[in-house]
């Protein structure tokens, strides 16, 4: 695959690589001996290329249970002298965030990267939190790049610099970055390798912790002038202009995008920003001193334009700060060039109103229109569980069990990963779903202060592990009557098959710990164990269960369908629909919806299924209530 | 028109568009890689994760002398490229160009909702009537699943869609990059099929035109 690119001690060299690839590659040019992580799109392209390179390069990389976990193992690997990185998503920072708060105040060992890759319009998550704030509020150095080349190059410079002022940096991307693909040259190895060596002669504790806390915020003030060095922050300007167009990080190329569309080069000034904390308040000062009107662009929220508004304060002379706070670009969600240069145009015609403007940079009023009335055209295509998935399985049998035992009014907990998709049809069973492993706790107090109502809480298995078993271990304590439902397809899937402590498939000698196992240890009094795809023993073990009045577990278990020996292993069957059989009722799409349904080609409304599409799991034979799906033996390929 | 003065007018903006599971990644890593082999920068803008599983996916692939970011501005795309219909109706209704090339998959997969009768249907005629509307120039309509299961099978529908691009005045890269490109990208058993749809999209394609220009 990418792995020649990755381990290329050929510096200039350009090759084509995907935005969280560079930040690996900057690591391993940096000499890292230590990373781990948490598995979260959008940042999980990191740690997997890391893993690939690590048995090559003799550098430690695996997965950790949770992003705390993860961020402590680092942390242990910085005491020991090496170089460690930790690597998660945004919101993986708040599990992390504890530790991060506390390890700030340590004088570090081995360098110490945090990588948190945000996500603005939450396009694979719940929120679209902005980290920068998290580097303000811990006091932490943090930077952010605007394209691969940088990606790479402040991953790597982020553990000088860690090094240089012993603190932990962070390393702040977004989504747009680390999954655009593109070209970029290669760095140069640091070829300083360290053995571990822990320094049992000091105490690594912030407490007490006052002389550690104002030793940090001198730590900050000297990472001001260390940035410097680097030049993350690129002033390009006459000293004249009176208009600045500011980016922070990746965003920063749709400000100089915007420039060109408006043939404003050369008439405006621009401010690359890549330091996030401290904000570098001498360059932004350079633009300041000339100009009398800012546009700040900016992923997610109004960080950098609040800061430079604070820096304003201090000219005496009005400047006018626009920017998502000031309402000149939109305040959530993803910053899109359309938005930017419509803004700066805004800002032009405010300051040089006899300026021309190209007029067809934006869509026209018409055509905008046309495409409104196209797009209402167009139906919604809802995401789906993928053919052969277990999930689709477990939802139909929950749903046939609350049926048939006579349950009208269920609550159903979700949690976060594929199985989340049960919010939406065919089963649209789910009422609630918040942060990682939340079904335990909320199940919990539904379940107290609901008494009449049957409370069942689907979880993961890669969720169980990272944040469940604490929620687990209270409801047991408790010993409230809430269903389990431990939906465990073996692997980390909705992020693309990472391992975790169940999964059964791994080849090395690592342990493998069952949910069951852990329910058991917990004292859950009722714990069944069931494949996914034998529906009719799934209905009838929900069944029982759902009567209980102690706390039970169902683990419903079958890999992914994508898990990488599923996907490619040969099929023995398809299905196939009877023609003569089929009344159209459509009962296969309205209660199992799988994508491998599709309208028969007679045009009489009858159903048939693709051959290309079915991945031969064979479970839809139950739901059909004609009898007319059937199987068909494949001859084994040549 | 050639290809240094296309660069020069800012990016070539390609899209494709289609329904997770269909290869819209693949796709647009093999033009990444024939863009770099043929001397031009390049940027990808692609979708992951859940939001993949059988829902509706595109990517947005930029070329040129120099690239800023990878989103293409609303009216810009040069090419679309429509691994399925509805999916290209949605990205040109945003993002087309005018006279912009279109090379369509007429086999459209049906949303669930549509099935359950919950929202009208869109047939293949609206949305090649609609992207006309659009100022489509050079539109290709091919079923290219079943053109695909004769040459190197289903799964290289995509590929094959590729080929037939690479049949388009507009597409600034050459079929030969392309098409080591291709040999570069994909794992070695399923080279074969891949290489055969390929070539059968660009003669579908190439033929056609003289078709046209013949009448």
């Amino acid at each position: 695959m990418r792995k020649e690119v990755l381990l290329s001690d050929a510096p200039g060299t350009r090759v084509l690589l995907l935005g969280n690839e560079a930040i690996a590659r900057g690591a391993i040019e940096a000499g890292v001996q230590f990373v781990t992580g948490y598995p979260g799109t959008p940042s999980t392209e990191i740690m997997e290329t890391l893993i690939e390179a690590a048995p090559h390069l003799d550098f430690v990389a695996h997965w950790s249970v949770n992003e705390k976990v993860a961020f402590d193992a680092a942390t242990g690997a910085s005491f020991s002298g090496v170089r460690s990185m930790v690597i998660m998503k945004h919101v993986g920072l708040n599990v992390a965030a504890d530790s991060l708060q506390q390890l700030k105040l340590i004088d570090i060992a081995g360098g110490f990267v945090i990588v948190s890759v945000d996500d603005p319009s939450g396009l694979s998550s719940n929120n679209e939190q902005d980290n920068r704030w998290y580097a303000k509020f811990a006091g932490l150095p943090a930077i952010e790049p605007a394209d691969l080349n940088e990606a790479r190059e402040m991953a790597k410079r982020a553990f000088e610099i860690s090094e240089e002022l012993r603190t932990p940096v962070i390393l702040r991307s977004v989504t747009r970055l680390g999954h655009m693909t593109g070209d970029l040259e290669l760095g140069e190895f640091d070829r300083n390798r360290r053995e571990p060596n822990f320094d049992g002669t000091r105490q690594w504790t912030p407490f007490p912790c006052l002389e550690p806390e104002r030793r940090l915020r001198e730590k900050l003030r000297q990472a001001g002038e260390v940035f410097e060095r680097y030049e993350f922050d690129v002033y390009q300007g006459m000293g004249s202009e009176k208009i600045g167009v500011v980016g922070a990080g990746f965003a920063f190329n749709y400000a100089q995008e915007a420039v060109d569309r408006l043939g404003l080069r050369g008439e405006v000034a621009l401010l690359k920003i890549g330091t996030v904390n401290p904000l570098p308040n001498r360059i932004i000062h350079r633009l300041l001193n000339h100009v009398s009107q800012v546009l700040v662009v900016e992923d997610v929220t109004p960080f950098l334009e609040e800061g430079i508004k604070a820096e304003a304060q201090g000219i005496h002379r009005p400047i006018q700060i626009h920017g998502r706070k000031s309402g000149a670009l939109p305040e959530v969600g993803e910053t899109i060039l359309d938005d930017v240069v419509s803004a700066l145009a805004d800002v032009v015609r405010q300051e040089s109103p006899d300026r021309a403007l190209p007029s067809d940079v934006l869509l026209s009023k018409g055509r905008a229109e046309q495409s409104t009335a196209i797009q209402k055209l167009i139906p919604r295509r809802q995401i789906g569980f993928c053919a052969g998935c277990s999930h689709r399985a477990t939802y139909y049998a929950l749903t046939k069990a609350l049926q048939n035992a006579g349950i009208k009014d269920p609550i159903v907990v979700g949690d976060i990963g594929c199985y989340t998709l049960g919010f939406y049809p065919p089963f649209s069973i789910l009422q609630t779903m918040t942060s990682m492993g939340a079904s335990m706790g909320t199940s919990d107090a539904l379940a107290q202060l609901n008494p009449s109502r049957k409370v069942i809480a689907v979880i993961g298995d890669s969720t169980f592990y990272h944040a469940g078993m604490p929620g687990l271990l209270q409801i047991a304590q408790q010993q409230r009557p809430v269903l389990i439902i431990a939906m465990d397809n073996s692997v980390t899937a909705s992020t693309g098959q990472q391992p975790h402590p169940g999964t059964w498939q791994l080849t090395d000698e690592r342990t493998v710990i069952p949910i069951e196992d852990i329910a058991r240890a917990f004292q859950i009094p009722h714990v069944r164990v069931v494949r996914s795809l034998q529906i009719k023993r799934l209905i009838r073990e929900l069944e029982e269960a759902l009567v209980l009045d102690v706390p039970a577990m169902i683990v419903s278990r079958q890999a992914c369908a994508l898990e990488p020996g599923e996907r490619w292993r040969e099929r023995t069957v398809v299905a196939k629909v009877d023609a003569a059989k089929c009344d159209g009722c459509l009962a296969c799409v309205e209660e199992y919806g799988c994508p491998a349904f599709v309208a028969a080609e007679d045009g009489e409304g009858k159903m048939a299924i693709d051959p290309v599409l079915c991945n031969g799991c064979a479970s839809c034979k139950i739901v059909c209530p004609q009898g007319a799906i059937y199987l068909e033996r494949l001859e084994p390929e040549e | 028109m050639t290809r240094e003065t296309k660069a020069k007018q800012g990016p070539f903006n390609l899209i494709i568009a289609g329904v997770g599971g269909q290869g819209t990644i693949f796709a647009s890593q093999v033009v990444a890689r024939a863009a770099i082999e043929e001397g031009f920068s390049v940027r990808i803008a692609e979708t992951y994760g859940v939001t993949q599983r059988g829902g509706p996916v595109y990517s947005q692939v930029r070329i040129g002398r120099q690239v800023y970011g990878p989103l293409i501005p609303k009216g810009c795309c040069h090419l679309l490229l429509g691994l399925e219909p509805i999916e290209a109706l949605r990205r040109g209704a945003d993002y087309l160009a005018p006279r912009a090339g279109v090379v369509l998959n007429t086999h459209v997969s049906v949303p669930l909702e549509t099935q359950l009768g919950k929202q009208p249907d869109l047939r293949i005629e609206t949305i090649e009537r609609q992207l006309r509307k659009l100022g489509a120039g050079e539109l290709l309509a091919m079923d290219a699943r079943a053109m695909a299961e004769e040459a190197g099978g289903a799964t290289t529908t995509n590929v094959l869609l590729l080929g037939a691009m690479c049949g388009f005045d507009v597409f600034p890269l050459s079929y030969n990059s392309v098409e080591s490109a291709m040999r570069a990208t994909t794992r070695p058993r399923f080279l074969e099929a891949n290489l055969v749809s390929l070539d059968r999209g660009r003669e579908y394609a190439l033929a056609v035109k003289n078709v046209n220009q013949n009448n």
